[in-house]
């Protein structure tokens, strides 16, 4: 289910300029600004000690092989978030590059 | 006594600043209602003796993770001087909040802004004096890897010391609330740190390119764990083969003709008894030696966390990641520093799950058993298909206990991990290591090794005018109590008797049946192949596989849980998978008339 949508949101990109798009959409070297953070407070207080919070530049290295995790650099660190963590994740696609 | 409290982020290099600092005198102390262990040493400082203690790196001070909440319950609990604070300079955009939220607990606190050559090297530029005014404390750049600036470390401990003489608590409210700190900490960066806007690339992400390339990746891991494996039990197993050399001849050199006068139930006592454990002891110090060392560089390169990275797809559903997987791997050389090495693992819940997975691994002493009944038994091409087949079981006996625990031992940490920048370890720390691992393994197991192994000695020595392991000892009997147990997986009597051998060593499984029959180890395989079939054989083998590897084992179970109740767990559910799987085998291969 969830993989269709978010299948459908990706392959739109291009038309749309607003709408939610999430951290997990892009593409390896693509960069954005994190809008908000959806998550409990652990997680949201982790979020944000490594960095991720929202306002700050995020950008995507590389996806992990088999559906695995992402590699994200934030600043100066490099961190790995699962996929469906990265979902968690607004971005401001007016800010893409 | 006057107390520091050492604190900081994961991988900023806090455990190489406190070991820098407190040289090999650290320690694992025992801390009541703690969870994990804590290292403390004591250092000299301005004439009085100050106790340092290393407490689990946090990224939040108000976070749910168990390290987290370990450092909270160490500050309800302990009053200390002050706090050093270690941060890593190259990230103190984001490291900063953390000494922040510090500020609130109302503690002294000293500022060490480690890595501070690597910082420069980015062209990141601290404005020392200005950071120590705006944060109203002390800031000192180091590099605890390469040693610099420990001089102005060592002042600065001894002014905060004289002008902080007592203990405080923290305030007891600052544990419970969160402020909003971004505000400033965007403020006090932009004040007093600058960042080139673009990060250079660098040789960490070039490395990175090959290491975790989409399709390259993960050959190149297993290829990696492959090396090290050869490369640890490659040195580590002729160096406990010359252990026991050594062992073997204070023994029978020293030990033997200097208790020749003493009865012989005492000469007993010590020789098979004491010795033999102490010997246990031993003859692990060369293998965790260098596993640590080894595995130092794997940890502090950062190729660790890669693998989590890389292994992750795989190792999700089964409720483990990729630590977890090297972990159990490296089992397959030695559980006991496989288990040990677990530490890495911050989240208690995935630690204790991994530690449930690694006794399967078919390690080295128990593949001398299986060398030698499926030589012993089978031609040549069958033993080699049976090996490949125990290998095979040891997995997915692994994989099962996973799936069937993992609901036990769910994970609540998100998998949030960093990836750090790949860094080379140097030889000061491997030994810090390999020192600090060796020294926590003979003063956490050692007694319950040694009492295991004398418990065994008097089962299978009293009384003491039969002959050892004999049916007139208490070995014997329980054998005979417990065939009702045993006769089901068509393992006799004599064989009951060599599994509680086995308990305290798979080492010792041969040359206990060679006493057991009463045939020297030269003709035991002729004996075992006459008196056995291969279906008990197997039946055996699989039990063995299965159970229990070793005492030792059991020993640093307890010592790395810190919890009888998983340590009771972790031997009851092999035992019962066991003989549940030794059981379905023996009597379906019966029933087919095998």
């Amino acid at each position: 289910m969830c993989d269709f949508s978010q299948h459908a949101i990706k392959k739109n990109t291009s038309h749309l300029q607003f709408g939610m798009h999430t951290l997990n959409q892009l593409s390896p070297h693509q960069s954005a600004t994190i809008l908000q953070v959806k998550a409990g407070p652990d997680l949201l207080r982790r979020m944000a000690a490594l960095g991720i919070r929202p306002g700050r530049r995020v950008e995507v290295i590389r996806l992990a092989p088999m559906g695995g995790p992402l590699q994200i650099r934030i600043g100066h660190t490099d961190l790995m978030i699962r996929r469906e963590d990265a979902a968690r994740i607004d971005i401001d696609m007016e800010s893409l590059s | 006594m006057k107390r520091l409290a050492l604190l900081g982020m994961p991988n900023t290099g806090k455990s190489t600043f406190f070991n820098r600092l407190t040289g090999a005198g650290a320690r694992v102390g025992n801390w009541p209602g703690m969870t994990v262990d804590l290292l403390s040493a004591k250092v000299l400082l301005g004439g009085d003796m100050v106790e340092l203690i290393d407490l689990p790196g946090i990224y939040n001070l108000h976070g749910f993770s168990d390290d987290e909440q370990v450092v909270r319950h160490f500050f309800t609990s302990q009053p200390v001087n002050g706090l050093v604070v270690v941060l890593d300079t190259t990230q103190l955009d984001r490291q900063l909040a953390l000494l922040l939220q510090l500020k609130t607990l109302g503690l002294p606190i000293t500022l060490m802004l480690n890595m501070a050559d690597e910082a420069r090297q980015l062209g990141i530029h601290v404005d020392q004096q200005r950071l120590s005014d705006e944060l109203g404390l002390t800031v000192t750049l180091i590099s605890a890897k390469y040693g610099k600036g420990f001089q102005h470390v060592r002042r600065t401990l001894e002014n905060l010391l004289r002008e902080h003489p007592h203990l405080a608590n923290a305030s007891p409210t600052a544990l419970n609330q969160d402020q909003n700190i971004e505000a400033e900490l965007d403020r006090i960066i932009s004040d007093s740190v600058t960042t080139p806007v673009t990060v250079p690339t660098g040789i960490s992400q070039r490395i990175d390119q090959l290491f975790l390339h989409p399709w390259l990746g993960l050959p190149l891991f297993f290829l990696c764990m492959f090396g090290l494996f050869q490369l640890v039990y490659g040195i580590g197993t002729p160096l406990q083969d010359g252990m026991s050399w050594l062992l073997d001849h204070v023994k029978t050199l020293i030990l033997v003709p200097a208790l020749q006068g003493a009865p012989a139930p005492l000469q007993s006592f010590l020789i098979d008894g004491l010795f033999n454990g102490v010997g246990t002891v031993l003859s692990f110090l060369p293998i965790i030696v260098v596993f640590f060392m080894v595995m130092a560089v794997v940890e502090d390169s950062g190729y660790l966390a890669r693998s989590a990275w890389l292994m992750d797809a795989l190792m999700a559903k089964m409720g483990l990641d990729g630590r977890s997987f090297v972990m159990q791997l490296m089992g397959f050389g030695c559980n006991v520093p496989a288990l040990m090495g677990t530490r890495i693992m911050r989240s208690r819940t995935l630690r204790l799950l991994t530690m449930m997975v690694i006794p399967f691994s078919l390690c080295s002493a128990r593949l001398q058993v299986f060398l030698f009944f499926s030589g012993a038994i089978f031609k040549p091409v069958a033993a080699a298909s049976v090996m490949f087949g125990l290998y095979i079981t040891s997995f997915l006996m692994a994989f099962l206990t996973a799936l069937v625990w993992r609901g036990k031992f769910r994970n609540h940490e998100p998998l949030l991990l960093e990836l750090p920048p790949w860094r080379f370890p140097t030889p000061r720390q491997l030994l810090a290591q390999a020192w600090q691992q060796s020294g926590h393994f003979i003063r956490g197991a050692s007694g319950f090794i040694v009492a295991g192994v004398i418990m065994v000695w008097a089962l299978t020595h009293y009384p003491f005018n039969v002959t050892p392991a004999s049916a007139s000892t208490l070995a014997g009997r329980l054998a005979d109590w417990m065939s009702p147990i045993f006769q089901p997986l068509g393992i006799n009597r004599l064989l009951s008797v060599t599994l509680l051998f086995g308990f305290v060593a798979k080492e010792i499984v041969i040359g206990s049946l060679a006493v057991i029959y009463g045939a020297g180890e030269s003709r035991l395989a002729g004996v075992i192949a006459h008196q056995l079939d291969w279906v008990q054989a197997l039946s055996f083998m699989l039990f063995t596989l299965i159970y229990t590897p070793c005492l030792s084992t059991v020993a640093v179970l307890k010592q790395e849980s810190k919890s009888w109740g998983f340590t009771a767990l972790a031997v009851a559910w092999p035992l019962a998978l066991a003989w549940l799987v030794s059981f379905v085998f023996y009597q379906t291969a019966r029933a087919l008339g095998w």
